[in-house]
């Protein structure tokens, strides 16, 4: 059964693209585009991984991991963000990995992969 | 070393002949750079990312034989361009807000020019490097003014041929610790030497002119000042000073 990744971004091409590129690897992908609409689908689809940004439209995304984390202790969240200043935030270590965002994907696909044990 | 004193005070009459000016207060300056690059960061890194991913993505679509790979290609290889001078600016972006304290300038100078070694050790036969003895004490941030006297070594010392060597010194004088950047080059390329380290200034290299602003800007936050001059025997040296800490040098 393939697994199901979370992306939460406000970046609809960002989406898009992550969407694109994990659907080819073989997971299951659900979206989301702000801190109301990942809760929901936390909920609705119960995913196996969580990639969160930290700077959303409508609300903090450091925020949103302590919320999620309170939530779902075991899911793995993988941080992925613009800034890499945030890595040394103490809010972040919540998260299972940080990971800044590029145009080379593979560390992203490494990790998700590492995380889900596959 | 007191030879490196006197080199400082054997040239009274060096000319400035390009000098970094402080326009703003400091702490004004260093809040609306932070604030810069990180909106730099937002508003480029996922850009790049996109476009990057993308130009990824098509490529694997592509048949081998498609003149459209070469594009993607290009497309690709810009983008991590990009990204390499964003990580420039995020580099110096982390360091803005730290606390400044009084530090040897010495110890900065050492520092700096072991992180060259180590991180290009092909560099240790083309720098010396000889310190004045006794404390320098100069008020920066230390990890800010080590790593702009390294981006300013390492990219002076890239664009100088290999048969020219950087000697670098500690000096003081008139309530200035400083450091020179000063080169021993064959007679014949002494001229070339001087016009590819006055070229620097004014590089077309955009990764290297964007490392050198950043460097010349946390200088300035430090309330130092980065030049290129000229001593009594008319050759053209570098320089990075800081205010002494504690008085004026006899």
């Amino acid at each position: 059964m393939s697994r199901t990744v979370l992306c939460v971004d406000d970046e609809a091409n960002l989406l898009k693209l992550y969407e694109q590129e994990l659907v080819a690897e073989g997971y299951q992908v659900v979206l989301a585009s702000n801190g109301q609409e990942a809760l929901l689908s936390l909920d609705k689809n119960e995913p196996d991984l969580l990639i969160l940004d930290i700077c959303l439209t409508d609300c903090d995304g450091l925020h949103l991991l302590d919320t999620i984390r309170k939530m779902r202790r075991d899911l793995p969240i993988i941080l992925n963000s613009a800034y890499s200043s945030y890595k040394h935030d103490f809010q972040s270590w919540l998260a299972d990995d940080y990971i800044v965002k590029s145009s080379d994907l593979k560390g992203l696909k490494l990790k998700i992969r590492e995380l889900l044990h596959i | 070393m007191s030879s490196a004193a006197e080199s400082a005070r054997s040239r009274p009459e060096a000319a400035a002949v390009g000098r970094s000016s402080i326009d703003l207060p400091s702490l004004d300056r260093a809040s609306l750079l932070s604030h810069l690059t990180h909106q730099i960061a937002h508003e480029l890194r996922n850009p790049c990312t996109i476009i990057g991913g993308f130009a990824a993505l098509l490529k694997r679509t592509l048949d081998p034989a498609d003149r459209m790979n070469e594009y993607a290609d290009i497309i690709l290889e810009e983008t991590r361009k990009m990204e390499k001078s964003l990580d420039v600016v995020l580099n110096f972006s982390s360091a803005v807000s730290k606390e400044r304290t009084t530090t040897d300038l010495n110890e900065i100078v050492t520092a700096g020019i072991k992180q060259l070694q180590t991180r290009v050790p092909s560099s240790a036969e083309s720098i010396t490097w000889a310190t004045r003895e006794g404390p320098m004490p100069v008020f920066v941030n230390r990890e800010q003014a080590t790593r702009s006297l390294f981006d300013i070594l390492d990219l002076i010392r890239s664009s100088l041929p290999d048969e020219v060597r950087l000697d670098v010194r500690t000096t003081a004088a008139e309530g200035i610790n400083r450091v020179e950047l000063d080169f021993t080059a064959p007679s014949e390329s002494r001229a070339e030497t001087e016009r590819l380290l006055a070229g620097l200034f004014g590089s077309h290299d955009p990764a290297a002119g964007l490392r050198l602003t950043l460097a010349l800007e946390s200088i300035k936050l430090n309330e130092g000042e980065f030049g290129l001059a000229r001593g009594v025997d008319r050759k053209l040296f570098a320089y990075v000073q800081y205010p002494a800490v504690g008085g004026t040098h006899v």
